[in-house]
């Protein structure tokens, strides 16, 4: 069941939907069920942004440990920490051992069509400061989020629109929308100086 | 209530009942073909690697001659 601070998401509906009618409600619920899978993952991925901390970070996914080599680009990259772990893939800060250089690098379920067509890792920032790579990484992720949100209300308001005409459908979007960038905008506030802080730690921790 | 009605920003959605083939997919249908994620599809938007376009309700969709750029088929 999915939950946020503690109330389950009826509880959030609620608070939405306070002053709606009956048929606005019903139009609310059938419209933020079409996106609940995605509004999951973007609270998830939100979690995670916010986690962003050495204390808090896990040790790679079963099948892709830290210090796992990547070979890409000539270089035999060793994976430091995972920044962020998206459903079908993980996003690692990675160090070149043969020179003061550090890669932001996404792994891809190795059978998936994207990545037999593009290898199974990409490199997506690179550079010789782990902080700034980490920043970059963060604000790039925020923007996603961002884009995320507006791409899950359009799809509700799509759902509203066509389903229910007569029940107010831009009073019901305009619910759906704050829920979904309120998500967001709490993320921002919080990460990125966490990002830059949990970079600083790591970097004087490496002893560069 | 007539009164309350605004006035509908998408009067094809229900009422193009002759629409084309899709030529397009979502973004979450995007993911499923590619066995990626709708995170890592808007990343891949968001740095160019493929063009986006959107439909009436500012949904983004992909034509499906941008996705077969993704998986090498376009080439």
């Amino acid at each position: 069941m999915l939950k946020r601070k503690g109330q389950i998401v009826e509880d959030v509906a609620s608070e939405a939907t306070a002053g709606f009618t009956h048929g606005e409600r019903r139009a609310y619920r059938t419209a933020f069920e079409t996106i609940q899978p995605e509004f999951e993952q973007l609270t998830e991925l939100k979690k995670q942004m916010m986690g962003l901390r050495p204390h808090a970070l896990q040790p790679g996914a079963d099948s892709f440990g830290m210090g796992t080599v990547l070979a890409m680009a000539g270089v035999e990259w060793h994976s430091q920490i995972r920044l962020l772990k998206t459903p079908a893939s993980e996003i690692f800060l990675c160090r070149n051992p043969l020179a003061p250089t550090f890669a932001v690098i996404q792994r891809f379920q190795a059978d998936s069509p994207y990545a037999q067509a593009n290898g199974n890792a990409e490199i997506l920032l690179r550079g010789d400061d782990a902080s700034q790579l980490v920043r970059e990484f963060a604000a790039a992720a925020r923007h996603t989020l961002r884009f995320m949100a507006s791409n899950l209300v359009a799809g509700a308001q799509r759902v509203a629109w066509e389903q229910f005409p007569e029940q107010n459908p831009g009073k019901v979007v305009r619910a759906i929308s704050e829920r979904c960038h309120r998500l967001v905008r709490i993320c921002e506030l919080l990460t990125e100086r966490e990002s830059v802080d949990q970079a600083n730690r790591h970097v004087r921790g490496m002893g560069v | 209530m007539i009164a309350n009605r605004e006035p509908n920003p998408f009067p094809s959605l229900a009422e193009d009942a002759t629409a084309p083939v899709q030529e397009s997919v979502t973004v979450n249908e995007a993911a499923q073909l590619l066995g990626v994620d709708s995170f890592t599809v808007l990343s891949l938007i968001q740095r160019g690697k493929v063009i986006p376009s959107r439909a009436l309700s500012g949904e983004i969709t992909l034509a499906r001659s941008e996705l077969a750029k993704l998986t090498g088929k376009g080439r």
